[in-house]
């Protein structure tokens, strides 16, 4: 059931855009996306310039507010701001891009214990994801840390849905292949 | 229509949502007879609930400095908000206008005319007009007529008599022969060394020759009229406590408004003296260090009660002071008005205070002071109303 008593990250847009009480709503909605905010940006910068990326796509999201602006999804929207200056920044630093590898140069850990196995496949996860190539890992990260449907995430990068679906299926597919081994063995009983 | 997409990819699909019923109908039908179609459901299953972004809390000093820059943006902000004011009555005519209006009112109040007047007064009293000193020029040819016919044979008969006393009595005089004989003493003047006396007579300064008992150059007013026209600087500390405050909504959207405990405003001017009863009129620098209020009304449909402040930081204004009589004891009652801009909000302030003048050059007041600010944020707008005890120092140079 809906909690009443929460605002709507739109009515907080809005009163950011058109009330006194800017700085308070801007306050409510930092706290709510900023721990996904600044690990998108560590996870497609690095921490160097996770916090220029950070910091520049909340500055922005501030400034933002105009009461002429309607923003009907706002973590889609802090998205595109963060996702446009990663962009930029990793343009300018020229990040080395590394496509896919084969699946004997990922640095996997040898599991041996169930309990400590999903932790030790997290790591793995975000090793495999490390190796696709960046329009794939985007996408991923994308859903991952906003949540956002592939639709949504079509807005954000601007790209048809289509194209999103495929990346985003065909990076997964392609983790569990990379991750095949791991995951026979955990589920062949 | 068979999908674009193969068994596992499918499989990706349809664990993120976003299968069409299509699809899911070819899913489905694979998995109920191949194994590894359900081997590859359960991985993608897995994987999805692993796949969980890596959150951790943002640092302090990142927080930090970019709240720091959001203030400053505001600060920003509010100052271009001042300078669009200013823009939209014209940059130009507004200072133009400033101009003339101080310069009007250093006129009218200043000791410039008080001394111009004064001047003009000797100027009377003495008739120094044109035509008046033309006579005076006649009266100083007539009377150097009258020296050299009376004055000064006399001085020429006087030097030949001491000349001939002091040729009997100085066996070392000089002896010196004239078309009446030999004598001894100081050479007697000619014709050409009474010229020359002449001459050393015309060269002595006109009063002084004319013997005129006022003054021709108005030497000492022009003195005075420079001294009096430097401004006499006050530099004035002072530090107000406000203990009393309430706001009310002008307009629409605003709820009550209370201070937040004790605020404080530290002020630092320049101000110069228009004149000699103590009347100033100031141009304004004073930094209040923070002035914060609670809004105590909700955000719409919110139970938390909400607090919003508001840092101000400087005034810039004009500053009219009047002192009152002397109340004995060096003291002397005083009342100031403001009027400005406290940051980009407009207001007024008036105090009253007691001036104890403690040195010739220190005074130190103390008395109480109100003001109130006209807060404009978004579509609301506020007033602000404090009143508080005042206690400053100045020093005038």
């Amino acid at each position: 059931m809906q909690n009443n008593n929460v605002i709507s990250d739109e009515e907080l847009y809005q009163l950011m855009c058109t009330s006194h009480k800017k700085d308070l709503a801007f306050k409510a909605l930092y706290n709510r996306y900023k721990t996904r905010v600044y690990g998108y940006c560590r996870k497609v910068v690095g921490d160097v310039y996770a916090e220029d990326a950070f910091q520049e796509t909340f500055v922005r999201f501030y400034t933002s507010a105009h009461s002429d602006r309607n923003v009907t999804n706002v973590i889609g929207f802090l998205m595109t701001i963060a996702r446009n200056l990663c962009l930029n920044i990793k343009e300018r630093n020229e990040k080395h891009v590394v496509e896919f590898k084969d699946l004997s140069e990922l640095d996997i850990p040898f599991i041996e214990d169930d309990s400590i196995a999903d932790d030790q496949l997290k790591k793995a996860i975000h090793q495999a994801l490390d190796v696709l190539a960046d329009e794939y890992r985007e996408a991923v990260y994308l859903q991952i840390y906003s949540g956002l449907s592939y639709e949504e995430i079509a807005k954000v990068i601007g790209k048809p849905v289509s194209t999103v679906r495929n990346r985003i299926v065909r990076a997964k597919t392609k983790m569990r292949d990379l991750l095949s081994a791991y995951f026979n063995e955990h589920h062949k009983d | 229509m068979k999908s674009e997409f193969t068994t596992s990819e499918l499989v990706t699909l349809y664990v993120d949502g976003e299968s069409t019923p299509q699809e899911e109908q070819q899913l489905f039908s694979e998995l109920s007879v191949q194994r590894d179609v359900q081997q590859e459901l359960k991985s993608a299953i897995h994987l999805k609930s692993l796949l969980v972004p890596e959150l951790e809390e943002v640092p302090f000093n990142i927080e930090k400095n970019l709240f720091n820059r959001i203030e400053s943006l505001n600060e920003v902000k509010k100052r271009l908000v001042w300078f669009e004011w200013i823009r939209e009555v014209n940059l130009v005519g507004f200072a133009l206008t400033c101009l003339a209006v101080g310069v009007v009112f250093l006129y009218k109040t200043s000791d410039y005319n008080r001394i111009k007047n004064k001047v003009s007064d000797v100027s009377a009293n003495h008739e120094f007009t044109k035509k008046s000193i033309s006579n005076l020029k006649q009266e100083v040819v007539t009377k150097k007529q009258s020296i050299r016919n009376t004055i000064l044979p006399s001085v020429v008969n006087n030097h030949y008599e001491t000349a001939i006393v002091n040729s009997e009595n100085n066996s070392d005089a000089e002896l010196y022969k004239t078309e009446n004989g030999v004598f001894a003493g100081i050479v007697p003047l000619t014709a050409d060394k009474v010229e020359t006396e002449n001459m050393h007579l015309n060269s002595l300064p006109l009063v002084q020759s004319a013997q005129i008992n006022m003054p021709l150059n108005p030497v000492y007013n022009t003195t005075e009229l420079t001294k009096q026209l430097s401004i006499a600087y006050v530099i004035e500390a002072s530090n107000t406590v406000m203990f009393r405050s309430n706001s009310n909504a002008i307009s629409n959207s605003m709820g009550v408004v209370g201070m937040l405990g004790l605020t404080e405003e530290d002020y630092i001017g320049i101000n110069y003296n228009v004149n000699n009863s103590n009347s100033q009129s100031n141009a304004l620098v004073e930094k209040v260090s923070s002035q914060s209020y609670v809004d105590n009304k909700s955000i719409p449909d919110s139970t938390k009660e909400t607090t919003i402040q508001y840092n101000i930081k400087q005034w810039f204004g004009i500053v009219y002071e009047r002192r009152l009589w002397n109340i004995g004891y060096n003291l002397q009652p005083t009342i100031r008005a403001t009027v400005g801009y406290a940051g980009s909000y407009p207001g007024g302030k008036i105090s009253a205070a007691i001036v104890h003048k403690s040195t010739k050059n220190i005074d130190v007041r103390l008395g109480i002071e109100d003001y109130l600010l006209f807060i404009k944020q978004s579509n609301s707008t506020y007033n602000l109303n404090s009143i508080g005890a005042v206690l400053g120092v100045s020093y005038s140079f």
